[in-house]
């Protein structure tokens, strides 16, 4: 579960910005409940949290900065001398900023239900900062933060609760490598909670492209086909079945006709035809989706369609649902960029009250996710706490603040209303009336002679 | 429902009973700082504006002091609407709003905060941009000459005809010129009055009562089509007084353009850019040609790329401007803005004998202009017009400015907040006078004061007056200067010296 994700100096992040799952004081009457902590009497969390901001306020790069941490504690440990930290991409408007490390704090909840605390300073060449504390005895008096770990440069100092305080560990590390991918890679068991709560309990969905988009539904076809795990792929037909998408049911074929793929002129053989039996062994699967089939107004039995035939918005329900429903299954944070692209408000309101019903989401899992449908605004899915919005400031960077620290605002505020008529900021400010004149003069329409 | 506020009280209840914050809390919230609610830094929201325009110039004054790039972030609820004829076909004639006569705009206005009032997202205040084109005066046209031949000789009637689209704001005005200019008695002038073409849409809009000038006049027009869309009563809102601002000039907006460079009170008559002579810019008739001295190539409207020529809005930046605006644009457009603000103070302060001779009705005097109201409250720099001598209230202080020698004055000042000190030195930014001096040749410049000797410290809740003195140099002193003193970026005028 997370609790707070602090950036700083991160693509259009100059300053910290704080994204928090802590819910706001101010509020009385929430539209959903709080996940209460197991193990920390007073922990409450949010269950969701959707930003709203302009095109290229920086709605992605929030999001991308969970990626670029994911990615740098996944794969650090792999990282040769030369390697350049590629996430690191500081903000470039500022000639300070340039030269300055990106810093990533994050406060979560791993899988022992223990609260950590990592911080992580870099740049393209280095490691500056990485220190990992964490919240051993909830219950008690003793309720307050140790140090696991704090490694700044490469000097390293460990904390008494650590156990896995190894100098062959510290004197193999990299100045790019992450203490904390390199101590799991070598079997320090204490970290491994934390390590699985960036590799399997962060679920990205960040890209929009349509190449990416048909992978992931190959793969979902696949994930069928093999009956990985049936009480998913059910779960996803029902949903399919009773969302008036005009489908009564779903299967999974292989296919014989799978995309070209194209190899450098001098690729070895063997290596090519292994990689495509693989390609194919992961990816030849299509699904189907089964429709009724009428005769003379009289319904006669079913007949399929390839799922590629269907609507760019069934598309993305299908790769969404499965998304979700796995989160749902392990408690664990989904971000997704764009949650609304291509799906209408009712599908996209499905798929969130899902995470906000303890009921649907026994294990507290938990979604972020940004958006431009202002429709949600008004449906009363979310508290103010819940609704971040980021813009631009003049300077190029952005900021990220939640609604709730608008004083002043009434119960019954029409919330989208207020947004779009730029009371809260965070919206594009279009200069119209000039936009207008200078289509209207432009040569385009008078051809110079 | 009666469950739900039972249940909503229990949970009430809950909350009540719950102690503060146990003390593992505060243990869990004292280490490394960190806390179980979210840190939230306090923002007001952006407060909601309704500019209605009756044409391009104003909108595109408006609509770019809204883009300023320094400006932008507070305007970003700033709604500028222009009025005017549509001629675009196929518009729902109802939703478009075609009378752009001072009933029309109030009117649409009536319509507008009822629609936001109704969505609960209502303007924080409206304004009506307005100017006096004729829209209160006398006119001497074809009509009223044609009316009035009957009545005169024929040598005064060929001599009314040379007159012809002149035009006088005032009654008094008008006998004047009828009794000296076409020599008429008494008797003859009141029927000649009579017949003249006559508008007096300010006077209604000041003095009439308000449903009767909706209700009675078969002019006022809503929606294209005269016949389909008479106004609906119960979509008029008599309260609109209460709610509706104006920011008026006479005899056109120009004349307000013309502040941002000069401190002007020329009566201009037109600002028809058509009725000019071109290659004449010292015409003292035509506001346009006037502002042309200052910047050649203003137009109407929007920029037109074309012949080159700009909008009332980057008429205010330096020449060339840029393809994007840069800050330092941004902020000459704001000083500019700032001195015009300035000069409309010293515009009504001429103005005043006129305006008490014609009974405070602000429409028969020309030039005048109250659009400074509007900009002050737009970049939040309010302006509060003071005279040596008196006691004025200003945030939380009581000031009075003594003039005992040409250079020097006397201030007492009593400071009513209940935390803030004031502090005043030649280096504080948030306090400070000054002297603005306008020339003869309508430049103007500022002088700070000689070297106050020591800080002065008004600490708050004191209510003996601090008195203290401060000194200019003597030569940035003359007749046409103003002392302006300074506080917390909200400006206080003196006149005159």
């Amino acid at each position: 579960m997370l609790i707070e994700f602090k950036i700083t100096n991160f693509r259009s992040i100059k300053e910290e910005q704080i994204l928090s799952f802590l819910p706001s004081t101010k509020l009385k009457v929430r539209a959903n409940p709080l996940i209460q902590s197991a193990q920390y009497d007073d922990l409450r969390l949010l269950r969701s949290c959707v930003i709203y901001g302009s095109n290229n306020a920086g709605k992605s790069n929030i999001l991308k900065a969970f990626r670029a941490l994911q990615f740098l504690v996944n794969t650090s440990h792999k990282f040769n001398l030369e390697d350049k930290l590629k996430p690191n991409e500081a903000f470039q408007f500022d000639i300070k900023t340039q030269k300055e490390p990106t810093i990533f704090q994050i406060d979560f909840i791993a899988p022992d239900n223990i609260r950590y605390n990592y911080l992580l300073s870099f740049d393209t060449e280095k490691i500056y900062k990485e220190t990992l504390v964490f919240y051993p005895n909830p219950e008690g008096s003793r309720l307050k933060s140790s140090k696991l770990f704090l490694r700044e440069d490469n000097e390293f100092h460990f904390g008494a609760l650590f156990t896995g305080a190894n100098k062959n560990i510290e004197s193999d590390l990299l100045e790019n490598q992450l203490f904390l991918s390199k101590a799991v890679q070598n079997k320090v068991e204490q970290l491994n909670p934390v390590y699985q709560f960036f590799r399997n309990h962060l679920g990205l969905s960040i890209f929009h492209d349509t190449d990416y988009d048909e992978i992931l539904l190959r793969n979902l076809g696949e994930f069928i086909y093999n009956n990985k795990e049936k009480a998913i792929t059910d779960l996803i037909e029902q949903f399919i079945i009773n969302s008036d998408a005009g489908i009564v049911g779903i299967e999974a074929v292989p296919e014989k006709d799978i995309p070209k793929i194209e190899f450098p002129p001098n690729f070895p053989k063997k290596e090519k035809e292994k990689l495509i039996e693989e390609f194919i062994k992961k990816f030849q699967y299509q699904i189907l989706t089964q429709h009724r089939l009428y005769q003379n107004g009289k319904e006669i039995g079913l007949t399929t369609l390839p799922l590629k035939e269907q609507s760019t918005g069934t598309k993305k329900f299908f790769s969404m649902l499965r998304l979700v429903l796995e989160a749902l299954k392990d408690g664990d944070v989904l971000i997704v960029d764009e949650l609304d692209k291509s799906l209408h408000t009712e599908w996209t309101q499905l798929l969130i009250n899902l995470f906000h019903d303890p009921d649907t989401n026994p294990k507290n899992a938990q979604l972020i996710f940004a958006t431009h449908d202002t429709n949600l605004l008004n449906s009363d899915l979310f508290s103010r706490d819940q609704i971040y919005l980021i813009e631009k400031n003049r300077f190029g960077a952005s900021e990220l603040f939640p609604l709730s620290s608008y004083t002043g605002l009434r119960k019954n505020t029409p919330i989208e209303q207020w947004y779009l008529s730029g009371r809260f900021g965070a919206i594009p400010q279009i200069y119209k009336s000039l936009l207008t004149q200078k289509t209207q003069n432009s040569p385009i329409f008078h051809e110079q002679k | 429902m009666s469950k739900n506020r039972r249940r909503n009280k229990r949970k009430e209840s809950k909350r009540k009973i719950k102690p503060a914050k146990t003390r593992q809390a505060q243990q869990y919230e004292s280490d490394e700082g960190e806390f179980q609610s979210k840190k939230e830094k306090k923002q007001n929201f952006n407060k909601r504006y309704l500019i209605l325009c009756e044409g391009e110039t104003e909108k595109a004054y408006f609509s770019g002091l809204k883009n300023n790039i320094l400006l932008k972030e507070k305007f970003r609820a700033v709604q500028i609407e222009i009025i005017a004829p549509s001629n675009k076909k196929n518009v729902n004639p109802k939703k478009t709003l075609l009378d752009n006569s001072l009933k029309g705009m109030v009117w649409e206005a009536m319509q507008r905060k009822r629609k936001a009032d109704k969505q609960r997202n209502s303007y924080d205040e409206i304004w009506l941009v307005i100017d006096n084109d004729e829209r209160n005066s006398y006119i001497i046209s074809k009509k009223t000459i044609f009316q009035t031949k009957k009545l005169l000789s024929k040598l005064q009637s060929d001599q009314f005809a040379t007159y012809l689209n002149a035009f006088f704001l005032s009654n008094r005005h008008y006998i004047e010129f009828l009794q000296t200019e076409i020599g008429l008695t008494k008797k003859l002038t009141e029927e000649i009055l009579l017949s003249t073409d006559k508008n007096h849409l300010f006077e209604e809009y000041e003095h009439v009562n308000p449903k009767k000038q909706f209700y009675t006049n078969s002019k006022f027009t809503y929606g294209q089509h005269r016949t389909k869309n008479i106004p609906k009563e119960k979509d008029f809102d008599s309260s609109w007084k209460n709610w509706l601002q104006k920011a008026y000039s006479c005899r056109t907006f120009e004349n307000w353009l013309i502040l941002h460079f000069e401190a002007c009170k020329i009566s201009f008559t037109t600002s028809q850019e058509t009725n000019i002579t071109v290659g004449d810019p010292s015409n003292p008739k035509n506001s346009i040609h006037h502002l042309w001295t200052f910047v050649p190539n203003y137009c109407k409207g929007f920029d037109k790329p074309r012949s080159g020529k700009i909008s009332a809005y980057n008429i205010l930046k330096p020449q060339p401007f840029n393809k994007y605006e840069t800050e330092v644009e941004a902020q000459a457009v704001i000083d500019k803005v700032n001195t015009a603000i300035l000069h409309s103070f010293w515009l009504r302060k001429e103005m005043k004998p006129k305006l008490t001779l014609q009974g405070g009705r602000y429409y028969e005097i020309n030039p005048y202009t109250d659009i400074n109201y509007l900009l002050s409250t737009l970049l939040e720099k309010e302006v509060i017009y003071g005279s040596l001598g008196h006691s004025i209230e200003f945030a939380e202080l009581t000031i009075t400015i003594l003039n005992s020698f040409a250079n020097e004055f006397q201030v007492t000042l009593i400071n009513h907040s209940s935390n803030k000190r004031v502090l005043i030195n030649n280096s504080n930014k948030e306090v400070f006078f000054k002297i603005l001096t306008i020339t003869a040749d309508h430049l103007h410049y500022y002088s700070t004061p000689n070297t106050i000797s020591h800080t002065i410290n008004i600490p708050p809740d004191d209510l003996t007056p601090s008195k203290f003195t401060i000194n200019f140099p003597k030569k940035s002193i003359d007749k046409s200067s103003y002392l302006i003193f300074q506080y917390n970026n909200q400006q206080f005028l003196y006149f005159p010296i």
